[in-house]
């Protein structure tokens, strides 16, 4: 009698324990698939940048390698034309307006011109003698479509106009969207 | 429909990350956003809203990772 008590409460010990593991695997599961079930990456994560995600690790960013490319516009669209349509995306976010080839910006009653690699800011744009400055500007990541960095530009500088200064007076130093330096470029490979 | 955190490279724009705005862990996808600022300098802005953001939200539907200019 003894001995078949004791069947069963390691049977129902055992049962517990199965029960027990189950729920523990398929909640980690879950969890994991919040995040990565729809896929993030796309292409292959190189060495140099890795975020320790399981989900990158089939996945990528071509900013690092040769991976295949895939953008939020129409599938056979050139790299060049999403950026074109990123820029307009832009120019419509910002209300700057494209003007004989430049990219002009108001932000309160100072406007920036941006052509490419290349910054003009009037004080005074009614006024045709207004005194301007102008810097040049560039991406410290390179290669990007020139439509791109104008887009870039253009989110900085109506994020943060006194970024326009930063880049005037310091010439060759990377500053971020929040106005910060940024000093490591030599990590990723950038100028 | 997804969520996507998007960067402009030297092949257009490019999804670095994608994710159920409803389910996951935002914890987690701010972590990674914080350590791709880390390596690149590029931060967050809303791409319905034009506007720098200092952490992701469920709200956010599309994300923009923003890369550093230099003058020069």
């Amino acid at each position: 009698m003894a001995s078949a008590i004791v069947s069963v409460l390691v049977v129902v010990l055992l049962v517990g324990v199965i029960v027990l593991l189950t729920w523990r695997l398929s909640l980690a599961g879950s969890r994991r698939k919040d995040l990565v079930e729809a896929g993030a990456p796309r292409g292959r994560m190189g060495d140099t940048f890795s975020f320790g995600m399981q989900t990158f690790s089939n996945g990528g960013m071509s900013l690092f390698g040769n991976n295949s490319l895939r953008g939020g516009f129409a599938p056979r669209a050139t790299k060049e034309q999403r950026a074109e349509a990123f820029l307009r995306r832009i120019l419509t976010l910002t209300g700057a307006t494209k003007v004989d080839g430049a990219y002009v910006l108001n932000v309160g009653k100072v406007q920036f011109q941006l052509r490419d690699r290349f910054i003009r800011r009037l004080q005074d744009p009614g006024d045709p003698k207004s005194p301007y400055e102008e810097t040049c500007f560039y991406l410290v990541h390179n290669g990007m479509p020139k439509v791109e960095e104008i887009a870039t530009a253009l989110l900085h500088l109506s994020n943060n106009p006194g970024l326009f200064d930063k880049w005037a007076l310091q010439n060759g130093v990377a500053f971020k969207a929040d106005g910060k330096m940024f000093d490591r470029c030599p990590l990723i490979g950038l100028r | 429909m997804n969520a996507k955190v998007l960067t402009f490279s030297s092949q257009g724009d490019t999804t670095i990350l994608e994710y159920d705005p409803v389910t996951a862990d935002m914890d987690e996808v701010n972590r990674v956003i914080a350590e791709y600022e880390a390596k690149t300098g590029a931060q967050p802005f809303d791409v319905a809203t034009g506007e720098r953001i200092e952490k992701i939200t469920r709200a956010q539907n599309e994300v923009l990772m923003v890369h550093p200019i230099a003058g020069g």
